[in-house]
């Protein structure tokens, strides 16, 4: 079967990861073969890409825009898509570009990133504050931020569950939990700062 | 296009040319937008991140893909001396062995382990004990663990279903105590009740008890539940 079933489809959304694994271990060999065949994709850095894919293939489940009936076709040029992102290390459209964070939370969870790349001390300092910030949100920010990005949901499908009176409402909290969460990261490199300055 | 699919672009490493520049021209007139990207990349490399975790837990453990034809020859070899065998065996029994052959064929295909869940530290701790006792085919000491994992909120039936798999796997097999769990299990609307049908079927079978397990075999290939096809194929040999 070259779908994702329905079923499967339920479990993603219900957290369960049981079906990716499945598929990491179903579309591995081939996957691997055709993405070292690559110039410059070595063994290792086909495996991470084709994980980065199943990533994307989860976020695409849960926001429900996932429609496609070739799913091995779909995983290998996703992954494709994740190495050229990857190799192209002069092009980061932010500072703290995202293949660079993975990098860095590889690194902490000990697990092997094969691209060279990494983040600066103060890029990592920045990460980690980001982290700190969220779990220092409160908890209804917490839960907005977490539905939004994490779990896929629309704003606008959040605003009958979190009981939001309109869309503007939940739109301007939004804003103002960023802005929060912004406001505490530059707190807490302020005092880094401040701190490496005193020694 | 809208910042929303912009971003779901950029993290997924989808933006062509265009998007790209509408989108760096976006961050620069747009702090907040820019915040919000950096704030989502942190999200979706955490979640990333957690994930590849995961996923490295079901790679593949050997390393024969990529080895030379001689192992892959050799494993051919051996594959067909198993079939070769297993066709004279055919031949050779009656109906019932062979159905109970083939029962055990299948429980010897491992089902593969659990996935790891966000929870409370010394829940995820004892989760992780037993996936890692599950895959090391260590299945006394995995049905242990995952007996004492029931205790947890939202996992109960999973545990459950893997303490049946590891008596079912483990060495003697322990079919008793793997048919009660599964009896229970099937009833539930646990997201295994499928597969522990198909499981129970084949543990009746070890048993002795053909009726049993045809008739859940049965249900199953009416149902089109879980390994259909198989149960569809177990009954017709």
């Amino acid at each position: 079967m070259n779908s994702l079933s329905d079923q499967d489809k339920i479990r993603l959304k219900n957290g369960d990861n049981e079906p990716l694994g499945r598929l990491f271990q179903k579309h591995y060999k081939d996957c691997i073969k055709i993405l070292s065949s690559m110039d410059n994709c070595s063994t290792l850095e086909a495996e991470d890409v084709f994980m980065d894919a199943l990533q994307v293939l989860r976020d695409k489940v849960l926001r429900g825009s996932f429609e496609h009936d070739n799913l091995r076709g779909f995983l290998i040029v996703t992954a494709k898509n994740k190495l050229l992102n990857k190799q192209k290390r002069d092009r980061r459209i932010i500072d703290i570009d995202v293949n660079l964070v993975e990098g860095y939370l590889q690194k902490i969870n000990k697990i092997n990133n094969p691209f060279d790349s990494t983040l600066s001390s103060e890029q990592e300092l920045k990460v980690d504050y980001i982290m700190r910030g969220i779990n220092e949100l409160s908890e209804s920010c917490k839960k907005l931020l977490h539905m939004n990005f994490d779990q896929g949901y629309s704003l606008k499908e959040m605003v009958p569950i979190l009981k939001f009176s309109s869309y503007d409402s939940i739109k301007s909290t939004k804003s103002r939990c960023l802005r929060t969460l912004k406001l505490k990261v530059q707190e807490l490199i302020s005092l880094h700062q401040y701190r490496s300055n005193e020694k | 296009m809208k910042n929303s699919n912009l971003i779901e672009k950029y993290l997924h490493g989808e933006l062509d040319e265009n998007e790209r520049l509408e989108l760096e021209l976006k961050i620069s007139k747009d702090p907040e937008l820019a915040n919000e990207l950096e704030v989502q990349s942190v999200y979706y490399a955490r979640r990333s991140s957690d994930l590849k975790k995961e996923l490295l837990a079901y790679k593949p453990k050997s390393s024969a893909y990529f080895s030379n034809k001689i192992i892959i020859s050799l494993l051919i070899l051996i594959a067909l001396s198993i079939i070769s065998f297993s066709a004279y065996s055919y031949l050779k029994s009656d109906t019932s062995k062979d159905k109970i052959h083939f029962a055990q064929e299948y429980i010897t295909d491992k089902h593969p382990a659990p996935s790891v869940f966000m929870g409370d530290q010394q829940e995820k701790a004892l989760w992780l004990e037993s996936i890692e006792f599950y895959n090391n085919a260590n299945y006394n000491k995995a049905a242990e663990s995952f007996s004492k994992a029931t205790g947890i909120k939202g996992k109960s039936n999973q545990a459950l279903f893997y303490t049946a798999l590891s008596f079912l796997y483990s060495d003697p097999p322990q079919y008793e105590k793997a048919i009660n769990i599964l009896k229970q299990l099937i009833n539930t609307d646990s997201v295994n009740a499928e597969e522990s049908r198909w499981y129970l079927a084949l543990a009746y079978y070890q048993t002795n008890d053909i009726s049993s397990a045809e008739k859940l075999l049965e249900e199953i290939v009416t149902a089109k539940n879980w390994n259909h096809v198989k149960a569809k194929q177990l009954l017709e040999k």
